[in-house]
């Protein structure tokens, strides 16, 4: 049993009618987690991308990085 | 709910909110599609996605805390220094999810048995209504900051914009019982200080630790004109942003409420109108007027000031409205016109003084149109509105001035001081500083060459593959400052 509506008979007594009512504090937990580990994810990912891109310029020369402005597979081969 | 009269008004009410957020997200899509026009071709993905995934963090941080801080915050700390209690906002109560307004199981204090019916319908579409004003206050940072700034910085800044400072300045300055408006009569009704003066100083704290873009000013310190990428784009979204901001303005007001019974307590009695936020009469017939003729002053007026330039006298359009917005809840038509021109006149000359003056890059103006726009207009509301009730509370507490009700009184001083407060404390000191420590964490800024190769280059690609690449003057001067000159 994940709610407690059972019946439709009596609609005006009813308050929550989403699955598992009485789990708010922990739903928050979980969302405020989420929120948090997607910024700690998405900081340390586009922090890579850039030390990548730094290091592949080091390599190919920014000329060739400016020659190429916006695209990244020609840029890429050479 | 099983009062006819009653239901019919809820339900009108809901339903009126939610077409109001639908028409709101015109405005973030009109953002992105300007901005995605004002950006060079190298950084055109970057610049939408980072402006794109505002939406969900600052709605989960909404969700999670902005909308309580709306009704805790009201009276805090001047007129009450403990916050109220708000059971429907926070994010662990029932009524923050489907409900049918019966008995809530979890927490009671505070919540009637109406109260609670009325949240149960109410909360999520007036959630959402505040909540696109979150974003828009939040996109209007985005714009001013293109091509430069690291995504994980905007994502951060627009949290606190978004979630946190703004949400604050409606608590106190665009709320029925707001500290701002019982004590210095601020009145704000379409928000020109409230959203867009407060996104303004945001914008104004962020570019002033972010600096300009590489090669915007000339070694001599004269700005560039960098051109957009695509000025019918820019063009068109500003065309989208006015669309949404209809949607803006009908969720401002409260549409259909028993004034004299409800409101004013008079028993016996009911007459019913809509409302401003402040809970003082106004009617959609009315903004409706006041919007399209400030609308029109602006775009008069931007066209001659900037020549018949496109960008500007589109901008002019929005900074138009921005400006009469603080009163366009009960200025007479041609009024909101000539006040929306004169705006738009001090903000385009603003912009470009102050980009010389203090070589600052705003990339769209956004500190012009809403910050500046913005400001002038909340005190020129100030002058124009003196004299009339603020409010519907009395208790005789305004600071400048109450009527014979003993209810605070609009005013030119409660409304300067209110547009200080939005723009410099609540915008632009908490974006300057949190800027300032992301900045001294590396997280601010991209690396000089990122930046030269362009923000698409290195992981997204060319956003227009089959065509040809043509060079601006914009790639010499790159060319140049790649090779520690210019």
């Amino acid at each position: 049993m994940s709610t407690n509506v059972e019946s439709w008979s009596d609609v005006a007594s009813l308050g929550a009618i989403y699955p598992f009512p009485g789990i708010e504090w922990p739903l928050v937990l979980v969302g405020v987690l989420v929120w948090l580990g997607w910024h700690c994810w998405q900081i340390k990912s586009e922090n890579k991308e850039y030390d990548d891109a730094l290091r592949h310029y080091n390599e190919v020369g920014l000329d060739k990085a400016l020659d190429h402005r916006g695209r990244h597979d020609s840029m890429m081969d050479h | 709910m099983s009062d006819g009269l009653d239901s019919l008004m809820v339900i009108f009410t809901e339903f009126y909110y939610w077409v109001t957020v639908v028409m709101m997200f015109l405005i973030h899509v009109g953002f992105c599609v300007y901005e995605v026009g004002a950006s060079r071709r190298k950084n055109i993905q970057h610049t939408l996605m980072k402006n794109t995934m505002l939406i969900p963090l600052v709605t989960i941080t909404f969700y999670f805390f902005g909308w309580w801080i709306y009704f805790a915050f009201p009276q805090f700390p001047m007129i009450d220094t403990s916050l109220a209690d708000a059971p429907w906002a926070v994010p662990w109560s029932e009524l923050m999810g489907t409900h049918m307004g019966g008995s809530v199981t979890v927490q009671t204090e505070s919540l009637t048995a109406d109260d609670t019916i009325f949240w149960a319908r109410i909360n999520g579409v007036f959630w959402a209504a505040f909540l696109l004003f979150s974003w828009t206050t939040a996109s209007i940072i985005s714009g001013a900051v293109i091509e430069r700034i690291k995504t994980q910085a905007f994502l951060i800044i627009v949290v606190l914009v978004g979630s946190v400072t703004w949400i604050l300045d409606a608590a106190w300055g665009w709320s029925w019982n707001g500290w701002m408006v019982q004590l210095w009569g601020f009145h704000d009704a379409y928000a020109s200080s409230v959203v867009h003066g407060i996104a303004g100083g945001s914008a104004l704290g962020v570019l002033l630790v972010l600096g300009p873009r590489l090669g915007k000013f000339a070694a001599d310190g004269t700005p560039r004109d960098i051109p957009q990428n695509n000025p019918w784009f820019v063009t068109v979204g500003l065309f989208l942003i006015y669309t949404g901001f209809w949607g803006f303005y009908a969720a401002c007001n409260i549409p259909i409420i028993d004034f004299t019974g409800a409101v004013l307590g008079v028993e016996g009695e009911a007459y019913f109108t809509a409302t401003n936020i402040y809970l003082t009469p106004t009617s959609l017939s009315a903004i409706t007027f006041n919007f399209l003729m400030s609308l029109s002053g602006g775009l008069l007026a931007g066209y001659v000031v900037s020549k018949g330039d496109p960008f500007w006298s589109y901008s002019g359009g929005l900074a138009g409205v921005i400006t009469a917005s603080s009163g366009n809840d009960l200025y007479h038509p041609i009024e909101a016109m000539l006040i929306a021109m004169v705006g738009v006149w001090i903000a385009y000359k603003m912009h470009y003084w102050v980009e010389r003056k203090f070589k600052l890059d705003d990339a769209v103006g956004a500190v012009a149109v809403h910050g500046y726009a913005g400001f002038v207009g909340t005190v020129i509301a100030g002058f124009m509105l003196w004299g009339y009730p603020s409010n519907v509370i009395g208790g005789d507490i305004g600071w400048f001035g109450n009527n014979a009700d003993g209810v605070a009184i609009i005013n030119p001083i409660g409304n300067f001081l209110g547009a200080m407060l939005f723009f410099w404390v609540l915008g632009f000191l908490p974006c300057y500083v949190l800027s300032k420590i992301l900045d001294g964490m590396g997280w601010l800024r991209v690396p000089r060459e990122i930046e030269l190769a362009g923000l698409d280059t290195h992981d997204y690609g060319d956003s227009f593959p089959y065509h040809a690449y043509r060079d601006t003057v914009m790639e010499d001067i790159d060319r140049e400052l790649a090779k520690g000159q210019g």
